[in-house]
């Protein structure tokens, strides 16, 4: 027999060991069987010596069409598909993302409108509340766009009438320079005042007019009514 | 001093500035020398058949009397003067506008 191994030197011989289809030999203080691994399994170390193992993958995690795979802290895990529209949400630090149904989003508008269909009039030099009015609705802060239209003037001598918006009886004027306005004549004038401003529910958005000393007037015209529209958005 | 008076009084728009001019002159009777937009102060809803008057006589001086949401507003005004004389009762001046 050539080479280095003979029948009767069997001491080294690695099928002393191996007992078993698959067996490999491994070595610690002498040669030893090093057994088969189940299916799939991996050779790694551990102990300074080899051993099978069963890895985590995520073909072994994910079972099911549209799963997630995210790390749990522990291990890679599952997260099964959601519902239809459902949106993927993280919980932040420590954490698992989850399913959410989304909140409705997008811009919420809401219009309001105040009318006054009667003439009014005064005859001060301050500014007085003219009943042409609307309350803000708003239940969730945002803001609100004011816009009033209306005639103002002195049928009595063409005179204009000087109108600002008041917001719960304080002039929103310093803030939008726009809502303040006067009227160039008793006849044919429509004071367009727009400001936007924080909506506040309950708050009370009106008209307030003066003149000098003479009668000043907002009135209904043939072509439109007097009214105060709010656009709250939030 | 405020006093707000209901009246059941019609007007059109083209009639409102002479229905308006009627109501102010019937105050002015009785106000005397006090005179309008400086002692005091009127205005008028024409609201049909149920006109409301609002009447502000100045109980001081640099103070601005007026009404917003149902309730009385005061305000700083140099315009403002006081009202001159004994302020009239709340029917004389329902008296003076029948």
């Amino acid at each position: 027999m050539s080479g280095g191994m003979t029948k009767t030197d069997t001491s080294n011989l690695a099928d002393i060991v191996m007992t078993s289809k698959g067996d490999m030999v491994d070595f610690d203080t002498a040669r030893q069987r090093f057994g088969i691994g189940s299916t799939g399994q991996v050779l790694t170390v551990a102990s300074a010596l080899p051993t099978w193992a069963t890895l985590t993958t995520a073909d072994s995690v994910l079972t099911t069409q549209g799963d997630v795979l995210y790390e749990s802290g522990s291990g890679l895990a599952r997260l099964g598909f959601g519902t239809t529209g459902d949106v993927l949400t993280t919980k932040g630090t420590g954490a698992n993302p989850v399913w959410e149904t989304p909140s409705s989003g997008g811009l919420t508008v809401n219009k309001l409108q105040g009318v006054n269909t009667a003439l009014f009039e005064t005859t001060t030099g301050s500014f007085v509340a003219t009943g042409l009015e609307l309350t803000l609705s708003n239940e969730s802060g945002g803001n609100a766009l004011i816009n009033a239209t209306f005639n103002a003037g002195n049928t009595t001598n063409g005179e204009g009438a000087r109108c600002v918006l008041m917001n719960d009886g304080v002039a929103i004027t310093s803030t939008n320079l726009s809502a303040e306005a006067i009227s160039s004549n008793s006849t044919n004038y429509m004071p367009l005042n727009m400001a936007t401003i924080a909506d506040t529910d309950g708050s009370v958005i009106e008209v307030y007019m003066k003149g000098a000393a003479t009668a000043k007037m907002i009135y209904s015209a043939t072509n439109y009514t007097p009214q105060i529209i709010a656009m709250e958005f939030y | 001093m405020k006093f707000v008076i209901d009246k059941k009084l019609t007007c059109t728009f083209e009639s409102s500035e002479k229905c308006g001019n009627d109501i102010r002159t019937k105050i002015k009777s009785l106000l005397g020398d006090n005179i309008d937009s400086v002692n005091y102060h009127t205005s008028i809803l024409h609201k049909q058949n149920n006109h409301k008057i609002w009447i502000f006589l100045y109980d001081k001086t640099g103070t601005h009397e007026s009404e917003a949401q149902g309730k009385n507003v005061f305000n700083e005004s140099s315009l403002v003067k006081k009202f001159k004389g004994t302020m009239p009762t709340e029917s004389e001046l329902k008296k003076a506008l029948k």
